[in-house]
């Protein structure tokens, strides 16, 4: 790429200001996707990681996991339903809970359910609760000065529980979910593990929910995610034009270059190439700048911020962009074309 | 025979109206003869040179670089012959402004596919006095030195035929004296059929013949001395 290399470094200014918006776009792209993700595990990570495959809850509760009530003979009925291999209770409320001889209150979601059964997560610190007045919680908790050990009780209950240990990834509503014994609380669901893709009978009497759906039903869920995404696409679309724009005056600045090159006999497309190698260069090299800022901001963000860079999600951005920007100056590359090398002759105009 | 231009014609359609840049024009050029063609604004001149150098097709009639037709070539192959056959001469120079001297002749090589000439890239620049002006780029150098520099670099595929278009316009009379000095030189010593299209009547005696084109006609002008 004889002409792109030698131009970009000769006239490096205007590349490096334009280098400049690019970066500054990439990174607010990937600080919002990073709070996207943030704030949907912040909101639904307890969901998103649960194991199961589906929950089925009441038919009137809107397809929200808050509102589903369930009689205690809705267990045994899912149990015995067709394609279903495992079945467990689930009760769903948000409390208080405060630490013996403290009187300050914390938002937590209870979560109730088998201790014994598939939904309790694995204690990354601390073990598995074990009896009736063990409790697994949010590793989240440990920054409102929970420990392991702790006894704590319940807003409106006198009940005495211990804190077993802690579990990553389980917020629910953007608050720390604490596992408990099914109590005698009313069941919300019963979370189900299918066998294969078999769909399960019940939809007569229950609504059966993918995880999907039940993040859906999660109050805020759906609009907090829609208006990051509309940020997000806004940003890809500003992407695309500044840099169409700023390519379109360079090619329109160039275009007597152009003319001249191809008298000489230089084929368009070897100048289309050159172009597009700018471009994708351009792109490719601002995108990585911008990953490795927003990687410093990252580490440098208070713990609880709700903040996920996942290498997926990065990896998909960062192609979109390059496509977006490589679209972008597709109008531009179309006035290549256009530019007759006669104009060489006449003066170059 | 170089080039040879046979009842060349070229119609522009302006609206309804059309109108003959060329005019049935017959002319031929030999190698290592140098050509003058001259002839008021407006007169056709740079239609015959966009013509003869592959850049316009003609309305009707032949053109022969090299014993090749290229009146009905493909864009494609226009693009290359002028790249293998032609040597251009532009008014201004012309230079690419962000490559250096020497990457103003490599881009030449580069575009046929043609490396590892670095070798006759500095001894092209040596020739024409450029050694010390090989890293330089355009606005480092004076008027003179880029109509050099775009001279060697009409030279560097070693093509058949030389194109000059007012290679003296933008140069004072002594810098563009030199010029056409160099020019006519060149195409003398290394055998090239050349063309210069100009007004400036001072340099007509570094030609070996002189052409007047006037309303797209072209005639054998008069002695000018």
């Amino acid at each position: 790429m004889f002409l792109a290399i030698r131009e970009l470094l000769h006239t490096k200014l205007r590349y490096i200001l334009i280098g400049f918006i690019m970066v500054l776009v990439a990174m607010l792209i990937f600080i919002i996707s990073g709070l996207a993700n943030g704030l949907s595990a912040d909101n639904a990570s307890s969901i998103q990681d649960m194991q199961a495959d589906r929950l089925v809850i009441e038919k009137d509760a809107d397809q929200q996991l808050t509102k589903s009530i369930l009689p205690e003979s809705a267990l045994s009925e899912v149990e015995q339903a067709e394609g279903v291999t495992e079945a467990v209770p689930l009760t769903v409320h948000m409390s208080g809970i405060s630490k013996e001889g403290s009187e300050q209150q914390h938002d937590v979601a209870v979560f109730g359910t088998d201790l014994q059964g598939m939904l309790v997560p694995e204690a990354i610190q601390g073990k598995q609760p074990a009896d009736a007045s063990d409790v697994i919680a949010d590793e989240s908790l440990q920054q409102e000065g929970m420990a392991i050990g702790d006894t704590l009780t319940f807003s409106g209950d006198n009940t005495a529980y211990t804190i077993t240990g802690f579990a990553e990834n389980q917020r629910f509503s953007h608050t720390p979910v604490i596992y408990r014994d099914l109590h005698h609380d009313k069941m919300t669901a019963v979370a189900i593990q299918t066998d294969g893709d078999t769909g399960v009978n019940l939809n007569e009497s229950y609504d059966v929910l993918s995880k999907d759906d039940v993040l859906q039903g999660i109050p805020s869920y759906a609009q907090e995610q829609a208006s990051l995404d509309m940020m997000i696409v806004f940003l890809f679309v500003i992407a695309a034009f500044v840099l169409a724009v700023f390519f379109y005056v360079i090619t329109m600045q160039k275009k007597s270059q152009f003319g001249i090159l191809k008298a000489l006999g230089v084929e368009t497309s070897y100048i289309i190439r050159n172009l597009l190698f700018q471009m994708v260069a351009i792109s490719i090299l601002c995108i990585g700048i911008a990953m490795g800022i927003t990687y410093g901001i990252k580490l440098i963000l208070p713990e609880d911020m709700p903040f996920m860079m996942e290498t997926t999600n990065m990896v998909w951005v960062s192609g979109l962009l390059l496509v977006v920007s490589v679209l972008g100056s597709l109008i531009s590359l179309f006035q290549v074309v256009k530019v007759d090398p006669i104009q060489a002759i006449e003066g170059g105009e | 025979m170089s080039l040879t231009m046979d009842h060349v014609t070229k119609v522009f359609k302006d609206g309804p109206n059309e109108f003959k840049a060329l005019d049935n024009v017959s002319m031929e050029v030999n190698e290592g003869e140098f050509v003058a063609v001259i002839g008021p604004s407006g007169s056709g001149k740079s239609t015959f040179l966009s013509t003869a150098g592959a850049l316009l097709s003609p309305t009707s009639g032949t053109i022969k670089i090299d014993g090749e037709n290229i009146a009905d070539l493909s864009d494609n192959k226009k693009t290359k012959l002028r790249l293998n056959k032609i040597g251009f001469v532009f008014q201004t120079a012309n230079l690419v402004p962000y490559l250096n001297v020497t990457d103003q002749l490599r881009v030449i090589h580069v575009a046929a596919k043609n490396n590892n000439r670095t070798d006759d890239e500095t001894a092209l620049l040596n020739h024409f006095g450029l050694g010390h002006r090989t890293k330089n780029f355009p606005s480092e150098l004076s008027g003179g030195e880029r109509q050099r520099v775009a001279i060697a670099r009409a030279l560097a595929n070693d093509p058949e035929l030389i194109l000059a278009d007012e290679p003296t316009a933008s140069l004072d009379s002594k810098r563009g004296r030199e010029v056409v000095e160099l020019l006519s030189n060149e195409i003398h010593n290394r055998g090239k059929a050349g063309i210069m299209v100009t007004h400036d009547e001072r340099v007509l005696d570094l030609c070996d013949r002189v052409l007047m084109i006037k309303d797209g006609r072209l005639t054998e002008a008069e002695a000018v001395h």
